[in-house]
């Protein structure tokens, strides 16, 4: 996929907006996206706007038409796409898919949520409706319940401990610190863990990414029209996005996401890479037990060592494969239809150098965005020039 | 309870005919196979538990309002049913648990050698 790149990116900082609406965030963090791109506003032939809960929590839908008239882009085709917690990472595909297909030379994906104002258990129902209702939800099954689970299965399967699984919110928390665009950077420590409310067991409220707002938007371009910009587009080398088995009885066993294992290979194919050749990786680490499997499906390394990988410090910034060094969901937020966009952001400016965690010589970098139940999965590699 | 209230609640299961493949709620095609050879079977109640936890913030649209033990059970048949233990408390990987009944169409758990 060598033939569109990245020529912008914008976002806002993810955490609490009050008295902003959701079409606010989306317009500052495009705006970012396109003036960094270089790009007349009428050059932008159509929008793609990943959002999950507006119209449970705002009720405001229709947001990707409302976007185009507040940018004032009249004519294309602007819509929005839903697939849970990978509704951004689905809006850059498609951005992708209608420049590679001739249908536009350049296009928006912009994500954005606005989460913050809602009391907890309106989120908490809003969330659900990623559930398959008819196998899931009736049980009384939650999102933490569900990691609960995934976590319970792989510590029997594999010993996977809390040790383990705290070391993740720890780096990530810390790497939180130095990101402007992260909400809950902070020092943490295990005893500081292990005394915060228990949500579901073992998972706790420190293994709970926050309810955030935010925004995060990208440009797609044909790879010719930004050749000269004053910023070096980020080369698209994979894009991919599968659906998978939505009720939780469907899976293989609670261990890890088949969708993920799906994306990932497909992607790894698609790019002429290995999973040694990545540079750095933001992954969809909604609770701290999901970024241990999903590294562990994404082929960094065998089932059962995600856990040992993270004790050892290999995931650090300075590790052998830095994970999610902008603080990932768990301290950057999870602004649900803006995460996949964001985590593109970050990854952009890996590839740029002009990261605030930067990792040294990042040349190809990964990103992993999980929607539902392992429902719906995108996963992209982007290379520097 | 008496010896007949004792036996195994049954659940239905959905059995593709041509490659085996056990769904544990209703359909009419395969989704491994894309068959629509589609049998309904009782699971006979039995299997082992694969991971639980305990739900202690019920949604606000679940039909439980209080804490419970959220358990995926592999039946005996192969095929994963999530359902709820029937003491809100842990219970190990691999004990062995049978269906005691259903509430809110939701099977309910208990170990096998409990009555
Ligand atoms: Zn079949």
């Amino acid at each position: 996929m060598n033939e569109v790149v990245i020529s912008g990116v914008g976002s806002t900082k993810f955490g609490k907006h009050d008295g902003v609406t959701a079409i606010e965030l989306a317009t500052d963090a495009s705006l970012q996206a396109i003036v960094e791109s270089e790009l007349d506003m009428n050059k932008i032939g159509a929008i793609y706007l990943g959002n999950f809960v507006s119209g449970f929590l705002t009720g405001q839908e229709v947001l990707a038409g409302l976007l185009a008239d507040k940018l004032g882009i009249s004519g294309v085709p602007a819509t929005k796409v839903e697939g849970a917690c990978a509704s951004g990472g689905i809006a850059f595909k498609h951005a992708c898919m209608a420049v590679l297909s001739g249908q536009c030379e350049a296009a928006l994906a912009v994500g954005v949520e606005k989460m913050t104002h809602a009391k907890t258990s309106k989120v908490t129902q809003a969330l659900n409706c990623a559930l398959d209702h008819e196998a899931d939800a009736a049980s009384g099954l939650t999102y933490p319940g569900l990691f609960a689970l995934v976590w319970q299965a792989h510590a029997s399967l594999y010993g996977t401990s809390r040790k383990d699984v705290s070391e993740v919110i720890k780096k990530n928390r810390s790497n939180g610190l130095k990101n402007p665009l992260a909400s809950m950077g902070k020092i943490v420590t295990a005893e500081d863990i292990e005394a915060s409310p228990m949500i579901a067991d073992p998972l706790r409220l420190y293994d709970c990414c926050p309810i955030s707002d935010g925004s995060a938007a990208v440009v797609v371009t044909r790879a010719d029209f930004a050749q000269n910009n004053k910023i070096a587009p980020t080369k698209i080398k994979a894009s991919v996005q599968v659906s998978g088995r939505a009720k939780l009885a469907a899976h293989t066993n609670l261990c890890g996401f088949e969708t993920t294992e799906n994306a990932a290979k497909q992607a790894f194919e698609n790019a002429g890479v290995k999973p040694a050749d990545i540079d750095v990786v933001e992954l969809h680490d909604c609770f701290s037990i999901a970024e241990i499997v999903d590294s562990e499906d994404m082929g960094f390394m065998s089932k059962g060592h995600g856990g040992g990988w993270v004790s050892e410090g290999r995931t650090q910034i300075n590790g052998d494969l830095p994970i999610n060094p902008s603080g990932g969901l768990e301290a950057k937020g999870h602004p649900v239809g803006a995460t996949g966009l964001g985590q593109i952001y970050e990854v952009v400016h890996q590839l740029r150098g002009t990261h605030p965690n930067q990792v040294k010589n990042a040349r190809i970098g990964m990103t992993h965005n999980l929607g539902g139940t392992g429902v719906s999965c995108t996963v992209n590699i982007l290379a520097a020039e | 309870m008496t010896e007949q209230e004792n036996q195994p609640a049954s659940i239905p299961m959905w059995v593709c005919g041509d490659c085996g493949n056990t769904e544990p709620t209703k359909t009419i095609i395969c989704p491994i196979c894309n068959s629509q050879n589609i049998d309904i079977k009782q699971s006979k109640g039995y299997g082992k538990i694969v991971a639980s936890t305990i739900i202690r913030r019920p949604s606000a649209d679940s039909l439980f309002d209080e804490a419970f033990c959220l358990c995926v059970v592999r039946m005996d048949e192969q095929v994963l049913i999530s359902g709820h233990y029937y003491e809100c408390r842990l219970i190990e990987a691999g004990t062995s648990v049978r269906v005691l009944g259903n509430k809110h169409q939701v099977p309910i758990f208990t170990d096998t050698l409990a009555n």
